[in-house]
């Protein structure tokens, strides 16, 4: 059972991204610096990942503003596709960025170069990359629990990522730094990179195929809508208001919102008993469907 | 869609012509959920209705509860026989009242 609270949540998820957005663009700028004096692949690989993370900052902020700005967008499918969309370009860019620094690395494999002397620095960057990470991480944990919405998902994901991330670079670079005198640690690197550029690409996948199952959702044909109507006279005595039905076929599965109200002395069980009334009546048509009662209130002018 | 709305002391009547579907629905809804604050009883005229579909359905279930919390009525007359097919395929034909 659905009860709209997101309210709340959006606002705290804009006080995230606000801050991943500030702490994102020293980053990506640093990155870009490092990369370029440094010649290093991590810092390339690294690089890329933050602008991916800057871009998909500056969307979360975006429409979490959006989202407790205006009421009408809390609960919209619309808006679920504007997010799907969000996720979809980040992922998108993330895949050419990771793309474009494992083809240098197979480069640095086949023609290998020994580490440049200002590692030290991108040594520096990453203790102050890591610090950040872990207190983002922390924050967004505590701020979202609870709340679902792929945009919050992939934002909490993303986080998790970049403190492994930081940690794997932190290490590879330090490593890479401490033995640069042994002619075999030229290899070391590009190899982290590649493997570190594969992960990514495989975690980046599930993002991306959730993301465009979310923007392929379609619209249910007139039988099947009926057929839910069907469901919503089942529990008809029980409802004060009625306020229509969402209903949208994303993959394989059906998604429906009943939105009504309930007379007010009505208790929590019976509240529980009109849903699994309802979810009952739908799963008999539509066996692969998720069914939620969302509580409206409508205020009628006087 | 075309909303043809007649209106007395204690009653008014909404005589609907063409498709009440999902192109129609919401203007329809928006006539019909304020006129229950206006009068107690209101008549939707389905003679020369063609087709409903499952929005134009919402609509109806949106008003029929609005009239009950306002100790109102929602009287839909002249129901051809396809569209008396689909209340009774939803069930609808046992809690709109339908003359």
């Amino acid at each position: 059972m659905s009860v709209n609270n997101t309210g709340e949540a959006f606002k705290s998820q804009q006080k995230v991204a606000f801050l991943s957005l500030l702490s994102e663009l020293p980053n990506v700028i640093a990155q870009l610096v490092f990369m370029i004096l440094s010649g290093s692949l991590m810092i390339a690989l690294d690089a890329v990942d933050s602008l991916c993370n800057f871009i998909q900052a500056g969307l979360s902020f975006l429409l979490s503003k959006k989202l407790q700005g205006d009421d009408s967008f809390k609960y919209d499918y619309g808006m679920g596709k504007i997010e799907a969309f969000g996720s979809f370009i980040s992922a998108a860019f993330l895949y050419v960025g990771v793309t474009a620094v494992f083809a240098a690395s197979v480069y640095s494999i086949i023609f290998p170069s020994a580490p440049q002397g200002m590692l030290f620095l991108a040594i520096f960057l990453k203790i102050i990359n890591v610090a950040v990470d872990v207190f983002l991480l922390r924050k967004q944990i505590k701020t979202v629990k609870g709340v679902s919405g792929s945009f919050i998902a992939s934002n909490t994901v993303l986080l998790k990522k970049n403190l492994i991330f930081d940690s794997v670079a932190l290490f590879v670079i330090a490593i890479s730094f401490l033995l640069r005198n042994i002619p075999a640690i030229s290899y070391f690197e590009p190899v982290a990179c590649i493997v570190c550029a594969v992960i990514i690409a495989a975690q980046n996948s599930k993002i991306i195929s959730g993301a465009a199952s979310d923007l392929l959702d379609k619209t249910l044909d007139e039988e099947t809508q009926l057929k839910i109507l069907k469901c919503v006279s089942k529990i008809w005595k029980d409802i004060a208001e009625f306020n229509g039905v969402r209903t949208r076929r994303s993959g394989h599965i059906i998604y429906i919102d009943l939105m009504v109200s309930f007379e007010g002395g009505s208790s929590y069980s019976e509240i529980r008993g009109a849903y699994e009334t309802f979810d009952t009546a739908v799963k008999e048509i539509l066996p692969d469907s998720v069914s939620a009662i969302v509580i409206t209130e409508v205020e009628r002018a006087e | 869609m075309e909303i043809a709305k007649t209106e007395t002391a204690e009653k008014t009547t909404f005589a609907l012509t063409g498709r009440l579907d999902t192109a129609s629905s919401p203007a329809f809804q928006e006539t019909l959920i304020p006129a229950f604050d206006e009068v107690k009883e209101i008549t939707v005229d389905f003679a020369n209705l063609a087709y409903i579909s499952s929005a134009g359905l919402r609509v109806l279930l949106m008003g029929e509860k609005t009239a009950k919390s306002k100790g109102a009525a929602l009287i839909i007359v002249n129901v051809s026989a396809e569209i008396m097919e689909i209340f009774e395929m939803t069930g609808f034909s046992q809690i709109l009242t339908i003359l």
